[in-house]
């Protein structure tokens, strides 16, 4: 064997390191790829599309964003300016699609048509309720939808306009509308782009789709009106088909616990540092390390007790909202943060301060 | 092929699925082939919008002959030639799994 097939080797020896500490260059690869042995030949395959991966990753790295000023919001808005959109694909991919319901009307009769506009109005509720924030930018936006996305699409996502949803194919997944949290949580994405723009892989991924989980959580629990030791800490409760091994696509109490399952596998998320996962897979581990914030929020949460949007929920929110948060922030400047926001809301020697310190305690990160 | 991203992360989805265009019938390789010369000629897809999330990406590795191509279609991207390439595999996908 060449150095270059030996060094090929050790770096298989670590699937998930391959692309960020092999130098091979993607020529040798191809070659690999197209004239060496089957397993070659399978290995160069999975290491050309892991550096495919890295280059996504990198193309998707925005410039640096400009913060705008938290005091930039000359016009505050002295009443709710709830606008929604509903739209309908057909099973197609061509957005938005048709309007089918917009504000004010009555009820169409389509159950995903009806779940995203109440799902999107009890989102507004929350955020104007227990926030003052008027939309998604604060300056009422209108809240877009589209449903009945693709055929069997078993996903829903936030495209930096609009949500989407999908039908799900009716044996792993039920319809992306079933869960108010999910529908919360695609829209809260648009809240976190406008406030801090947190970069969409590793850790700063994470936190942008923890702070999802969370206001997806809190509009649930809102809604419901839940307390911390009632509420489930579920994200996505009702979304997995009959047939699954699993409740939930997450579980903020038991992060990776949520599901396993034969042809899911098992929920990969970890609880704690210690556990925590270097991939080059899914953005760098958005939907997989983003438990560790989730349960140190749960943590905050289950140590003040009470309805979790009045302070743990504050804390969280101000945190994002805070200028000093940068678009490539870690799990540990996020955690001071919430410390230091907590001090300044009620006390910094006061047990809220307290909790969000112990609550980063329990997964790992000292503030 | 294999599919990244979405609303969760699920180890059993994120498997590669091989697709062998020599078991379909004549006129499902060529349109398949057609596709896939398509979205290989197509403009370069643009990074994600700044703030989309979620979305799902398939990567493919193509092989034809001793060629090898690679691809990435994400959910975001709107080049018609990906986009019909990808609507093509979702189809043969949901054949696979009916099958």
């Amino acid at each position: 064997m060449t150095n270059a097939t030996g060094s090929t080797a050790r770096c298989f020896a670590q699937p998930h390191r391959h692309s960020i500490f092999c130098i091979l260059p993607p020529h040798v690869l191809k070659s690999l790829a197209e004239n060496g042995s089957a397993d070659q030949r399978r290995r160069a395959l999975e290491t050309m599309a892991t550096d495919q991966t890295i280059r996504a990753l990198r193309a998707a790295m925005p410039a640096p964003v400009s913060r705008t000023p938290a005091g930039r919001r000359l016009l505050e808005a002295a009443e709710a300016q709830k606008e929604r959109l509903i739209h309908d694909a057909k099973g197609r991919t061509v957005l938005p699609g048709a309007v089918v319901r917009s504000e004010g009307d009555n009820p169409t009769g389509d159950v995903a048509v009806d779940e995203a506009y109440d799902g999107l109005g009890a989102t507004f509720d929350f955020f104007w309720d227990a926030y003052g924030r008027n939309s998604i930018d604060d300056e009422g936006m209108p809240l877009i939808a589209t449903v009945h996305y693709d055929q069997d699409y078993n996903n829903a996502f936030w495209n930096s306009q609009q949500m989407v949803f999908g039908d799900g194919d009716g044996q792993l997944f039920n319809r992306f509308t079933i869960a108010l949290d999910v529908i919360g949580h695609e829209l809260a994405h648009g809240v976190t782009e406008d406030e801090s723009g947190l970069v969409y892989f590793y850790q700063s991924g994470a936190l942008n789709e923890s702070m999802s989980d969370v206001f997806g959580s809190l509009i649930k629990q809102y809604t419901l009106r839940k307390t911390a030791d009632q509420a489930d800490w579920l994200i996505g409760a009702g979304l997995l088909g009959d047939a699954v091994d699993g409740e939930a696509l997450r579980s903020m109490k038991k992060p990776g616990t949520a599901y396993d399952d034969p042809v899911l596998g098992k929920d990969p998320q970890p609880a704690h540092m210690r556990d925590y996962l270097n991939t080059t897979q899914d953005n760098g581990g958005v939907h997989i390390n983003s438990g560790i914030p989730n349960h140190a929020f749960y943590q905050t949460a289950m140590l003040i007790g009470g309805y979790a949007w009045e302070r743990a929920g504050r804390i969280w929110y101000e945190a994002l909202r805070d200028p000093s948060l940068r678009p490539t922030t870690t799990f540990r400047r996020f955690a001071i943060l919430t410390h230091m926001t907590a001090g300044r809301l009620y006390g910094a020697g006061g047990s809220e301060a307290a909790a969000v310190k112990e609550g980063w305690k329990r997964v790992g990160i000292r503030v | 092929m294999r599919t990244e991203g979405g609303v969760a992360f699920f180890p059993g989805l994120a498997r590669p699925t091989v697709i062998d265009l020599g078991t379909l019938s004549p006129a499902d390789e060529a349109r398949m082939r057609d596709l896939v010369a398509a979205a290989l000629a197509a403009p370069p897809a643009p990074p994600p919008p700044k703030g989309a999330a979620d979305y799902r990406t398939t990567f493919l590795s193509i092989e034809d002959g001793g060629d090898v191509h690679q691809l990435a279609i994400s959910d975001v991207d709107t080049d018609p030639s990906r986009r019909a390439l990808l609507d093509a595999l979702g189809e043969l996908r949901r054949a696979m799994s009916r099958r």
